[in-house]
């Protein structure tokens, strides 16, 4: 059986209510190509998790390029400024040393400008070192604005966050309403059909 | 009059005694005016920022990847350690460095930052350039002209230790040191002209 790897952010999430699973773009795309999922974006994620999670083997893969100020930490956390500023004035104050340190780090160390620069480095170091390689069907997909236009793979114009409604209460986890996410599973399909 | 940019490190930058310091000794051999020098204790992305392709001679001396680029402090594991309660952005280096910072991948990002750096700037650049590394080499260049030996490899003690301080008058290096250096560099360049 063929595979699709999503690789991302909370945009391609696994879907957590495993009553929703069945109603997310990611899983109505692989059972519209009849294929099997090898992977899901992480929420939260920065980019170096994409980069992490891509697998050469993998016969479609979806990536959804996440915002340029996230930091990477570990597999299982990476910093987002907005997160931290919500846990220190929403939900009491940092708790470990981990949040401690990145939020040190937002405040004195990080530079948005070079942020952006440099992950607009390492997606021209993707496309160009790895993906130039890659013999299956590549979709980018930005999350929030288009920081690159990749030269192997197909690219969406259109931000996935541009293509939300924005009604929060009926979203799943993936930020989409049950509509959206089957729009946009047809979108991908139908533009995958076309380039094979 | 022909120019010579520098773009890295304290290996490179404006010396105490300039007589004596490679950079000013290989300017002068090739006849150029210098329009730029390395700062001490610079990230990397100081060596890309300060690039200039109108410069005939480029030397890039390329530092270790873990410094953390920040435009007024030089921040180091080292710096960021030992100057953590004079400053808060020291002390905030301190953290990152003490949580947060990935030792490979800071590797691998200095990697994709030069591969960028190669394939899109220096593939343009109709000067000649010169790639040292300062501790190790981490990235081979494809444009221009790599230096296998590292910098401080050329000093009699890398480490610094049992070498008085007022033998290395400029840029880490003896005197005797600075000439050879400058005489290397200009053989090559004059081999490549």
């Amino acid at each position: 059986m063929k595979t699709i790897n999503f690789c991302g952010d909370s945009f391609c999430q696994k879907e957590s209510d495993i009553n929703n699973r069945s109603l997310s773009w990611t899983t109505l795309l692989a059972d519209k190509l009849n294929v099997s999922i090898l992977g899901w974006g992480g929420p939260g994620a920065a980019h170096e998790h994409v980069f992490r999670s891509y697998d050469e083997e993998a016969d479609y893969t979806v990536f959804c390029w996440t915002d340029t100020n996230r930091l990477y930490v570990n597999p299982d956390y990476s910093a987002i400024m907005g997160h931290l500023h919500h846990l220190i004035h929403q939900l009491g104050g940092l708790h470990n040393n981990i949040q401690k340190a990145a939020y040190a780090y937002y405040k004195y160390l990080h530079n948005i400008p070079i942020a952006k620069q440099r992950y607009m480095r390492e997606l021209y170091w993707f496309d160009h070192a790895i993906l130039s390689n890659y013999r299956g069907v590549a979709i980018h997909l930005p999350c929030f604005g288009i920081p690159y236009v990749f030269t192997h793979g197909i690219n969406i114009d259109t931000p996935l966050n541009d293509m939300r409604s924005k009604d929060v209460k009926n979203e799943l986890n993936n930020h989409f309403t049950e509509q959206e996410n089957a729009m946009l599973a047809d979108k991908l399909y139908n533009i995958i059909k076309q380039h094979m | 009059m022909q120019t010579i940019n520098f773009c890295g490190d304290s290996f490179c930058r404006i010396a105490k005694n300039p007589d004596v310091a490679w950079t000013t000794l290989l300017a002068s051999k090739l006849n150029v005016n210098i329009i730029g020098y390395g700062k001490s204790g610079a990230a990397h992305e100081h060596a890309i920022k300060t690039f200039d392709e109108k410069a005939d001679y480029t030397v890039f001396c390329w530092t270790e990847p873990h410094r953390l680029y920040h435009v007024k402090y030089p921040l180091s594991i080292v710096s960021a350690e030992n100057d953590q309660h004079k400053h808060r952005i020291y002390g905030a280096a301190n953290v990152y460095y003490k949580y947060l910072h990935n030792m490979d991948l800071a590797i691998e990002r200095y990697n994709r930052d030069l591969y960028w750096f190669d394939s899109i700037v220096l593939s343009k650049y109709k000067g000649l350039a010169i790639h040292i590394p300062c501790f190790t080499t981490i990235y081979k260049f494809t444009n221009h002209i790599n230096i296998n030996t590292p910098i401080n490899k050329l000093r009699d003690n890398p480490g610094k230790m049992n070498v008085p301080k007022t033998l290395e008058i400029a840029n880490h290096m003896t005197k005797q040191q600075n000439a050879m250096l400058a005489d290397k560099l200009y053989n090559i360049i004059k081999e490549r002209s």
